[in-house]
């Protein structure tokens, strides 16, 4: 999964979330703003929609008063039966009982309201502050209780008694309603409903003797437009939260893609590196920060393989040379011997320097197999007791004919026998190629010395010898494969500069160290070795 | 003519000075670089055959040297390492014609008449004066069309007259592009060999073809036939 899409895919559910989170957040704060709202209008109309029916029906001559908009209809109930008493506008029919609902206690009064001295009834504006609401029942609900609140049924199971509904069954009302207490005068205002059951007090009674009836009044409106507004809100929230999605996950989208381009660049820069682009290195320069590390490692990396590619190259290329050299001399020295016939004894000449040359080839050969096998790790170190003071003693007899053939003395300073455990063949390299080397390049005429001892489970061995050409420059590149000091082959054919590198790499495989010296014209090499374990 | 070898690998060294002696040229040979340069400004040679690795003063060191002294002869210069950097470099040091190493004898040696046909501003390896023609790739001599067979020595000789015919050339002269340093340099050595060369000339039908001008050298007259 690329990183674009890790962090789009984050994005995107995070962001679903808080934009659902914040979408239903306002839409209920709105709802209850909005319920709120119509909840105190509602207690308004009913208010003045109550007062209506209370005035009574107006005569033939006035105008109805108009209902306020808000309301579908009220109505005055029998608190008792649920009868209706009243409603307005007048034709609404409204089935009082199924309106009143199950859940009110009988003669039990929520409210009390007073009468005025004018004998005209008054509702205490407390009441209408808080009306009772109820809500429409769902389909399969004929009634819903709100807790705390009175219950009003609406009636909307029976379709003949939801004249306010017209064609659109689904149509929500909201009710407001209260029980009230009416303390009242004997004497009904004339025009009023007929004096309910309860009222059937004698007339002519004091002023405190009050007729005290209960009533139920409901007022109704209409849920629709809160409805739809939510549902428009709804629509304005959804079509606004996918919109806004849509538009940050772009803009993270563009920003991503363009924050990503400098990694792509990078990939760009890598892919150009080759076994032939070494060199090249990968700029960090316009990269993201958290890239910048990694850069500089993988710098690091290209600069130890460039120079281990380097160090290949120049190996190789050594080896081209060094081979080619020797096998020109071979071949024109045959061709030339081809060039016309020649007595037996130009041939057998021309055959021992073939010769010569050849055996010069296998040596190089031989060197660089043994120092492949040891790079290769093939070379696996053998243990063996071995007498090493009579091993130097043997390789210096044969160092010595190369010694005398310069003119220099060997001497070899070495107890009688020194038993010490070591891999032979190794150290056969090591004292064979620090003797010829000091025999083969020390200064002519000089005196060589080897110094062997064996001590504390170490060997130590030290060939000294003057080589005045020699200068500190050359100690670091002495070990190196095909160094010579100077590039020269003018003595026999058969040095290739390989065999300081093979004491290198011997000593190393057997975990030995090398310390080279030059002072006063002489050139001191000292290897310590460990003795090794098991076998 | 006389080529000068400087190399110091010596089987090498020895096969290639064996080979164009053989082939006719004076040889001088030199094993390091110092040595070579001393020999390239004191022998005289026509063509120089260089090595670029070479002790105390590499190859590439010595050709600059040489330019630098404004000296002319053809270098070719021998390379173990076929790159062609160092090639180019050699080139434009003013090498004259590089060789990779291992090389073919034959090649070398055509490489090298190459250069001293160039030196001497010759497009045609065949040489001509009077009734003599020399096929200096094939190192044929034909006198009135038939061959002639010549020593080395007396090849070199030849060609060197014919290389100048119309011009006299010194008894040194042809001491010191036909013989080596080794050997004594009497003008008696020389009268020797244009002895025996005007003797098979004669035995040709050509008497009296390479010309003594006394106090001077010799001289065959240019002019073909």
């Amino acid at each position: 999964m690329s990183i674009r899409t890790r962090l789009l895919t984050g994005l995107l559910v995070s962001l679903t979330f808080v934009l659902a989170a914040g979408c239903v957040a306002l839409y209920a704060s709105y709802r209850q703003t909005l319920y709120v709202e119509f909840d105190r209008q509602l207690a308004r109309d009913a208010y003045h929609g109550f007062r209506l029916l209370r005035a009574g029906r107006p005569r033939d001559d006035q105008e109805p008063p108009a209902l306020p908009a808000g309301l579908m209809f009220t109505a005055l109930l029998d608190a008792e039966t649920g009868e209706v008493k009243r409603t307005a506008p007048a034709e609404s029919a409204i089935d009082g009982p199924a309106l009143l609902g199950e859940g009110v206690p009988p003669g039990e009064p929520a409210y009390r309201t007073h009468s005025s001295d004018d004998g005209e009834l008054r509702l205490m504006l407390v009441h209408i502050n808080r009306p009772r609401f109820g809500r429409p029942p769902s389909q399969r609900q004929h009634w819903q209780r709100w807790p705390g609140r009175q219950n009003l049924r609406r009636p909307d199971h029976n379709p003949t008694t939801q004249p306010t509904t017209g064609p659109d069954s689904e149509r929500r009302q909201r009710f407001a309603g209260w029980r009230q207490r009416l303390v009242r005068p004997d004497t009904p205002p004339p025009g009023e409903e007929p004096p309910p059951p309860d009222a059937d007090e004698p007339t002519g009674r004091p002023p405190e003797a009050r007729i005290e009836m209960e009533e139920v009044m409901v007022a109704a409106a209409d849920l629709t437009p809160l409805h739809a507004a939510l549902r428009r809100w709804m629509l304005i929230l959804i079509a606004g939260g996918t919109l806004g999605e849509l538009l940050v996950v772009g803009v993270v989208f563009v920003a991503v893609t363009r924050g990503l381009r400098p990694l792509r660049r990078l990939e760009g820069e890598i892919a150009r590196i080759d076994d032939s682009h070494l060199r090249h290195r990968v700029p960090d320069d316009g990269l993201p920060g958290e890239v910048r590390p990694i850069v500089g490692r993988l710098n690091e990396l290209l600069e130890r393989l460039d120079a281990a590619f380097e160090r290949e190259r120049a190996f190789t290329a050594s080896a081209a040379h060094e081979f080619r050299t020797p096998l020109a001399g071979l071949r024109a020295q045959i061709e030339v011997a081809l060039m016309r016939p020649r007595s037996d004894a130009e041939y057998q000449a021309t055959l021992e320097k073939c010769l010569a040359g050849a055996i010069a080839l296998q040596q190089m050969v031989d060197s660089l197999l043994s120092l492949a096998s040891f790079d290769a790790g093939l070379t696996r170190p053998r243990a063996r007791a071995v007498d090493v003071a009579e091993a130097l003693r043997e390789q210096s007899a044969r160092a010595k004919e190369l010694a005398d053939a310069r003119g220099c003395s060997l001497t070899v300073d070495a107890p009688d026998a020194a038993q010490f455990r070591v891999d032979p063949v190794l150290f056969e390299h090591i004292v064979s190629n620090l003797l010829t080397n000091a025999a083969e390049h020390g200064d002519a005429d000089g005196a060589i010395r080897a110094k062997l001892a064996v001590e504390n489970g170490h060997l130590d061995l030290s060939v000294t010898n003057p080589a005045g050409s020699l200068t500190q420059n050359d100690l670091p590149k002495m070990f190196d494969r095909f160094w010579r000091k100077d590039e020269s082959r003018t003595d026999t054919g058969q040095h290739f500069g390989l065999g300081m590198a093979i004491v290198a790499r011997s000593v190393d495989i057997l975990d030995g160290t090398i310390d080279t010296r030059l002072g006063g014209g002489e050139l001191e090499i000292n290897v310590r070795l460990p003795a090794m374990d098991g076998e | 003519m006389k080529v000068l070898v400087i190399e110091d690998y010596p089987p090498l060294l020895e096969a290639v000075c064996q080979g164009l002696r053989e082939e006719g040229y004076a040889v001088e040979s030199a094993a390091d670089g110092e040595d070579g340069l001393w020999q390239a400004r004191n022998s005289h040679a026509d063509v120089i055959v260089l090595d670029l690795m070479l002790p105390k003063l590499d190859g590439l060191s010595l050709l600059t040297e040489l330019r630098k002294e404004d000296r002319s002869t053809p270098v070719l210069i021998l390379t173990a390492r076929g790159e062609t950097e160092d090639r180019v470099k050699g080139l434009n040091l003013g090498a004259d014609d590089y060789l990779t190493k291992p090389f073919a004898f034959e090649e070398l040696a055509a490489r090298v008449g190459a250069l001293l046909r160039r030196r001497y501003d010759d497009r045609s390896p065949v040489l001509a004066a009077g009734p003599v023609r020399i096929d200096t790739a094939a190192r044929q001599t034909t006198l009135n069309g038939d061959e002639l067979t010549l020593t080395p020595r007396e090849y070199g000789i030849l060609e060197l007259l014919v290389r100048k015919a119309g011009d006299v050339v010194s008894r040194s002269e042809i001491w010191e592009h036909v013989y080596e340093f080794e050997t004594e340099n009497t003008s008696n050595v020389v009268d020797v060999y244009i002895g025996y060369l005007r003797r098979k000339l004669d035995a040709g039908g050509c008497r009296d073809l390479i010309e003594t001008v006394r106090g001077h050298g010799y001289r065959i007259a240019a002019g073909n036939d």
